[in-house]
């Protein structure tokens, strides 16, 4: 048996009033979580393509090296106790479709294995590159991103505004952390030159920490070394990203904002218009914090009530836009991440709070006697 | 059990001159009593009755519950007594729209089991509502809706009712019905109705008379003392 002041009483009661507040605050959550999966989706991708490659292994570029200068750098690294092995290669970038460049590495085949074993890379579709060839695999989410099958060719014989030189055809797809493209250093197509060659440092295991400083040590030794280390991308990942989070912070505090006006003024006006109620049960014997703690859970169940819904709702049409369009294009909503809990939770306890407050004092002003006896007059 | 000693209530005005409210009053009820307080509007009968419940604090004086003085007594122990122990009925009715008429009766005791809501639905029936009881009190006439806040007050069997013009908004018949009803629960329940007029409280105890915030005199109501020379022989035969 429902109690006559609870709270479901009220919302039954009221539905034109719960319903007008709830779609406020479901729309709000709604659009909260939405940007906050896109966001996320982005910046991961991002740090995909960005990250990835240097998150395990340390690079080495040598193009402003002299020949001699190489040959010791070669010979420093592999003697590096913690070094497992160092590999000549090259990096190349590719477009993205509105968003950052990925980068190819070009492996001699034999070195193929260790690097994907080290990035955590595996071939899921077709074949890797043939020695010799112009074959690429990428990682699937860079081909969903650009558009490409198995047996597709691109580069900027295809496309003008590819960056990848040469007409490449696609032969793989990889998974992995890290969103890259992996080709064979022989590859006719890109005529890649002594300077642009780079030396992959594959740390032993566990041991990446330990390379990295050791890499540190031989570049304070040699200021023509150009080390890719993970610093240096992280700080690139975060000013790419910085831009991303504060334009989304702003969007988030903007919608924030307009819902906590609209709420607390529509609550205000809902129980502006209850006074007498309140007044009246103060009267009767109900405690002022019995009243205060009724508003509460009426202000509050509602919030928690548009908070579920909206993540409920955003979670379905994110699930399905992934299903039916983004999966494909490689860029799928990441739907749960633990960022969400505090931005989104943040949104129905501000809400909450904001709008109480104004009620809050209301109520502690009504008096009961002034209210009965006013409305005599 | 409600006793009233040297009652003050002093208002000012922007000049700070003071005017009376209440003046000077000292006032009992014995339990079980049916007491009415009449007098003109202005008179400080409501603000007497307010006071005497608790609802509002006299400038002067004290008035006891039970033997406990309730100016020493904190917010919510107050509140507590006004819930479980008095019964109020306003000169308007003061419903809850958005609730049933059941619902506004039992919002005294927040409590909708199945003893609660038999009271409430006895109580209806005895004032002649019960069809509306699952209808919104917008519905009814304003007569019908303060038989619902009467039966509110009477739902948590409280030991005093407080009101102030209960009758105000009924026809003479519903009055008539509504002073049997108080009447009928004389001895249980002592019973405080302000009113200005006299003419409904021909079952009451005692009628005490406000003019300009002091009690004016303390009368026995015709019908009272014919039912007390009915009880004594002696009496009715001198």
């Amino acid at each position: 048996m429902i109690k006559p002041l609870s709270v479901w009483k009220y919302y039954k009661n009221n539905q034109r009033k719960v319903v007008a507040v709830f779609l406020v605050t479901f729309l709000c959550v709604f659009l909260q979580s939405v940007l906050l999966a896109f966001a996320t989706a982005m910046i991961n991708f991002q740090k995909a393509t960005t990250l990835g490659l240097v998150s395990s292994l340390g690079i080495i570029a040598t193009e402003q090296l002299s020949p001699e200068n190489r040959q010791w750098l070669r010979q420093s690294l592999e003697q590096g106790q913690d070094v497992s092995q160092v590999i000549p290669s090259a990096i190349r970038i590719t477009s993205l479709y509105g968003l950052n460049n990925a980068y190819i590495l070009f492996l001699h085949s034999k070195d193929t294995e260790a690097v994907m074993n080290c990035l955590n890379l595996s071939l899921i579709d077709g074949q890797l590159p043939t020695p010799g060839s112009n074959d690429v695999a990428l990682h699937w989410k860079i081909a969903a991103n650009k558009g490409l099958k198995i047996g597709d060719h691109f580069g900027r014989k295809t496309s003008k505004t590819e960056l990848l030189i040469g007409d490449c055809r696609l032969v793989g797809l990889l998974e992995g952390s890290a969103a890259i493209g992996i080709a064979d250093f022989d590859c006719p197509e890109q005529k890649l030159t002594e300077s642009e060659l780079v030396n992959v440092i594959i740390p032993k295991k566990g041991q990446f920490l330990q390379v990295k400083n050791y890499i540190a040590q031989l570049i304070q030794e040699n200021d023509d070394l150009w080390f890719y280390n993970s610093d240096a991308e992280e700080s690139f990942y975060r000013n790419e990203t910085n831009s991303i989070v504060m334009i989304l912070n702003i969007i988030y505090l903007v919608i924030t904002g307009i819902v906590i006006i609209c709420v607390s003024f529509l609550f205000y006006i809902y129980f502006y218009q209850r006074r007498s109620e309140f007044a009246l049960l103060e009267a009767l014997g109900h405690s002022r914090q019995t009243i205060i703690g009724k508003a509460f859970l009426e202000i509050a169940g509602i919030n928690l009530l548009g908070f579920i819904a909206g993540i409920l709702i955003a979670a379905v049409c994110e699930g399905a836009l992934n299903h039916f369009i983004l999966f494909d294009r490689g860029l799928s909503l990441a739907l749960w991440d633990s960022s969400y809990a505090f931005k989104l939770l943040s949104t129905p306890l501000v809400i909450t709070f904001t709008s109480l407050l104004p009620v809050w004092r209301l109520l502690k002003k009504v008096d009961p006697l002034s209210i009965i006896e006013g409305d005599i007059e | 059990m409600l006793e009233a000693r040297d009652l003050s209530l002093i208002y000012c005005n922007e000049r700070n001159d003071e005017f009376y409210a209440i003046h000077d009053v000292n006032f009992f009820a014995n339990r079980g009593e049916m007491i009415g307080i009449v007098g003109p509007s202005g008179s400080g009968k409501s603000s007497l009755l307010y006071i005497l419940s608790g609802l509002k604090k006299p400038t002067v004086g004290t008035v006891y519950y039970q033997e406990h003085a309730l100016e020493v007594m904190s917010y919510n122990e107050l509140a507590e007594i006004r819930r479980k122990e008095y019964g109020f009925i306003f000169q308007r009715h003061f419903l809850i729209n958005y609730l049933t008429v059941l619902d506004n009766v039992l919002s005294v005791v927040n409590r909708n089991d199945k003893f609660w809501r038999n009271t409430a639905i006895n109580l209806l029936e005895t004032l002649g509502i019960a069809d509306f009881a699952n209808q919104k009190p917008y519905k009814m006439s304003v007569g019908e809706r303060q038989k619902v806040a009467i039966a509110r007050a009477l739902v948590s069997q409280p030991k005093i009712i407080f009101a102030d013009e209960p009758t105000a908004s009924l026809d003479h018949s519903n009055a008539r019905m509504v002073m049997d009803i108080f009447a009928s629960l004389k001895g249980e329940i002592t019973i405080l109705v302000a009113t200005h007029d006299d003419s409904i409280l021909d079952q009451a105890d005692r009628v005490i008379h406000m003019w300009d915030g002091r009690i004016a005199k303390s009368s026995i109501p015709v019908s009272a003392i014919e039912n007390i020379k009915q009880s004594n022989p002696i009496m009715h035969r001198s």
